[in-house]
């Protein structure tokens, strides 16, 4: 499922601020961050979405909307760029965070959950794409300490954390979490 | 998932919860926690702050301090601490089923608590702790 960066820049005759700079499906990384060092970019167009899939847990695929702001920020242009060149393209739910960035940016995907790309099997966008059913995952969290935690991630939307007492485990809040999930969203945790 | 014999207080679990936090990248989050969930969620805030937060829920009192002492005469005397120490070292399984009985109300006049209910209780107590 996952392979080599297959990110790639384009440079061609009469470029006058730099090249076109696809990242690809990638996460945000160092050699990803070297681009900034390396190249001269006019425009980048970045493969957005935080994807995650129910078989790999909170592992991401490709960078959320917040990583890909800081990363306009150090890949941005040179100030005798216009900025009235301006124009971000944010999918729907996500923010702009570095709204001063000259550059021009576009976005695959969703921040729930990424579509729709030319590199992946169509079933992988699929499950990325279609919101039903509602997304329902659990897996666990490695902590500094080496201590695993469980969780469990249902729905979409703006997250609420249950966090259950003594002698309890995650499944204490099913009930409350049912009821959460029909009206918005919910994620939780053991 | 661990039992981890070591870091069972609140500013591990509250450490824990930021982890959880970081890690799914949660932000604008409503926080519930009840009972030693809500001592998490109210240590969390001391010790992380709100920049992800948007509200917390408090269920069932334990901050600020849980155990009766001379400066919280309101607190809960050390040997109920005690009867629960012993109740769970000598027959966990008998404990925790009596105990999803005042847990959940269900020893009050008048309470509705179904067996179902209770049976949860005691069967995730044994698993968890």
């Amino acid at each position: 499922m996952v392979g080599d960066v297959i990110g790639f820049a384009r440079q061609w005759e009469r470029q006058e601020h730099g090249v076109l700079w696809i990242s690809g499906d990638t996460v945000f990384y160092d050699s990803v961050r070297q681009v900034a060092d390396r190249l001269q970019v006019d425009t980048a167009l970045l493969h957005l979405g935080g994807v995650r899939f129910p078989t790999s847990g909170p592992v991401r695929y490709t960078m959320t909307a917040k990583e890909a702001g800081e990363l306009c920020g150090l890949v941005r242009a040179p100030s005798s760029r216009s900025t009235t060149r301006g124009g971000s393209t944010f999918a729907k739910g996500e923010r702009q965070s570095n709204p001063s960035s000259p550059m021009h940016l576009r976005t695959y995907g969703s921040e729930s959950g990424g579509c729709r790309s030319a590199s992946r099997p169509r079933w992988m966008d699929e499950q990325a794409c279609n919101p039903q059913p509602r997304r329902t995952q659990m897996g666990t969290i490695t902590t500094k300490d080496g201590t695993e935690i469980f969780y469990k991630d249902w729905g979409e939307g703006q997250p609420v954390v249950f966090s259950h007492g003594w002698p309890l485990n995650a499944d204490a809040w099913d009930d409350q979490s049912f009821l959460v999930v029909s009206n918005g969203l919910s994620r939780h945790r053991a | 998932m661990s039992q981890p014999w070591n870091g069972n207080d609140l500013d591990t679990y509250a450490d824990d919860l930021a982890e959880v936090i970081e890690t799914l990248d949660l932000n604008d989050a409503i926080l519930v926690g009840h009972s030693t969930g809500r001592g998490e969620v109210t240590r969390y805030i001391g010790r992380h702050g709100t920049s992800h937060v948007a509200k917390a829920v408090l269920l069932g009192a334990i901050p600020p301090l849980m155990l009766k002492t001379h400066a919280n005469p309101n607190g809960t005397p050390i040997e109920a601490f005690d009867e629960i120490r012993d109740g769970v070292s000598a027959d966990r399984s008998q404990f925790y089923k009596d105990l999803s009985a005042p847990f959940y109300g269900a020893n009050r006049e008048g309470a509705t608590v179904s067996q179902g209910v209770r049976d949860a209780f005691s069967c995730g107590a044994c698993r968890s702790v």
